[in-house]
């Protein structure tokens, strides 16, 4: 089937001219921040420091309030915690952007499993705010006293969400290691996040290979 | 889709584009903008914000140009799932880029004879999805894919970052929530829109 074209020729080639000329000067202005280069930058600096030892505690600039994160590296992959459940989750957001990466707050609907260690968020579709890829593990327990509850991922426009080999899938309680549809259903979602650069760890923590272009999510509940 | 022999493929396009040619850039926006265009329009049935998003997806197509690999003869497939992302998520989408949007509005006007045509096309998808506004958005978007752009399921399944046998679930699954009342799925070959869309009396 061939649709009607809805473009023609002329209007082509306006468009055509406006994505250039945007093209250039984005090319002309780069905006470091925002590239896999500045997050290799990042992560070097942070390693740097890591020679002194283990973890690094990342404070706001300025700031003399404790550290509400934490970062770890190891080879290609940062492993970001939160270290204080009871900071306010805007200071962890803060933070995060202080020490390179892409981060918002969102509030998700937040579920627990029985033994309250594991927390269960929608996936793609089903996020609340209709954002795709939204995941939220560990990091189960009571949250902070500003709501806080863990670190979640968005991931790029470019990669698909881990998706269900099932039927339903709808809700999701996501383990690392044994991830699982609420009806039981086995789901094969450590390869997916680990082709995007993003690995969940058992602890709450998230961690995002060199390069990787993903938001981290701090989750807080509604 | 064969291009011209004297024009660069997409893979090679694509190769520019990482290096920062604005004018590779270009080149592939007029290869494909108007499929992307029209799919938006379908997909949005909305001609005043079609462009918008269009302009958008490209954007954003030369924004992920350092972390994204062609392994595609066709840059198109990729496109369109960036633009279902980007259709789904407009209002975020159109924040990340609203100071281009701004001076994009600073084109001249449409000609009267495409305004009209681009009137009719969403007119026409504007009754199509009301039909399927009641499914899950993951089906409906491997729907109008398939039978809206005619993408194959091996296209779609690039597109959407899907394994092709969930194209197809998907689709069979579509399909059986548009026509509950049939014995079994319809045959995955693209029919015409009107004959998956109609249900029963």
């Amino acid at each position: 089937m061939t649709p009607t074209p809805t473009l023609d020729a002329q209007r082509t080639d306006q468009l055509r001219s406006f994505l250039t000329v945007e093209a250039a000067a984005d090319a002309a202005r780069r905006r470091p921040v925002l590239t896999p280069a500045r997050r290799r930058l990042v992560v070097g600096a942070t390693a740097a420091l890591l020679l002194a030892g283990g973890l690094v505690a990342v404070q706001s600039v300025g700031g003399s309030a404790p550290a509400a994160i934490a970062v770890e590296v190891d080879g290609e992959w940062t492993t970001v915690r939160i270290a204080d459940i009871d900071a306010d989750p805007d200071a962890v957001v803060a933070d995060l952007r202080d020490a390179g990466f892409d981060a918002e707050r969102r509030t998700l609907e937040v579920l627990r499993t029985d033994d309250g260690n594991r927390v269960a968020v929608g996936l793609g579709d089903d996020a609340p705010d209709g954002a795709r890829g939204a995941v939220s593990v560990g990091g189960g327990g009571e949250g902070g006293a500003h709501g806080l509850v863990g670190l979640s991922v968005t991931l790029p426009d470019d990669v698909a969400p881990p998706s269900a080999p099932g039927e339903s899938g709808r809700t999701l309680e996501i383990d690392p290691v044994d991830a699982q549809t609420s009806d039981g259903g086995v789901l094969v979602v450590e390869d997916d996040l680990l082709g995007a650069g993003i690995r969940f760890e058992p602890d709450g923590g998230v961690s995002l290979r060199a390069g990787t272009d993903a938001t981290i999510v701090v989750a807080t509940e509604a | 889709m064969t291009d011209p022999p004297d024009e660069p493929d997409d893979a090679e396009l694509w190769r520019r584009i990482r290096a920062d040619d604005a004018d590779a850039f270009g080149l592939l926006f007029a290869r494909h903008g108007p499929r992307i265009h029209g799919y938006v329009l379908r997909r949005s049935g909305d001609p005043t914000v079609a462009e918008d998003v269009t302009a958008v997806v490209f954007l954003e197509a030369w924004r992920r140009r350092g972390s994204v690999t062609l392994d595609q003869p066709s840059a198109l497939p990729w496109l369109y799932g960036v633009a279902s992302n980007v259709t789904n998520r407009w209002h975020r989408s159109r924040r990340r880029h609203h100071a281009a949007l701004a001076r994009l509005s600073s084109l001249p006007p449409r000609r009267p004879e495409l305004v009209e045509v681009q009137a009719e096309a969403a007119e026409r998808s504007r009754t199509v999805l009301r039909q399927i506004e009641g499914l899950p958005r993951r089906e409906r978007d491997v729907l109008v894919l398939s039978v809206w752009e005619g993408l194959s399921h091996h296209q779609i399944a690039v597109a959407l970052g899907i394994a092709p046998g969930t194209v197809k679930s998907r689709l069979s699954r579509a399909r059986a929530r548009l026509d509950p009342d049939a014995p079994a799925p319809p045959p995955l070959t693209p029919p015409t829109p009107l004959a998956i869309l109609e249900t029963p009396s």
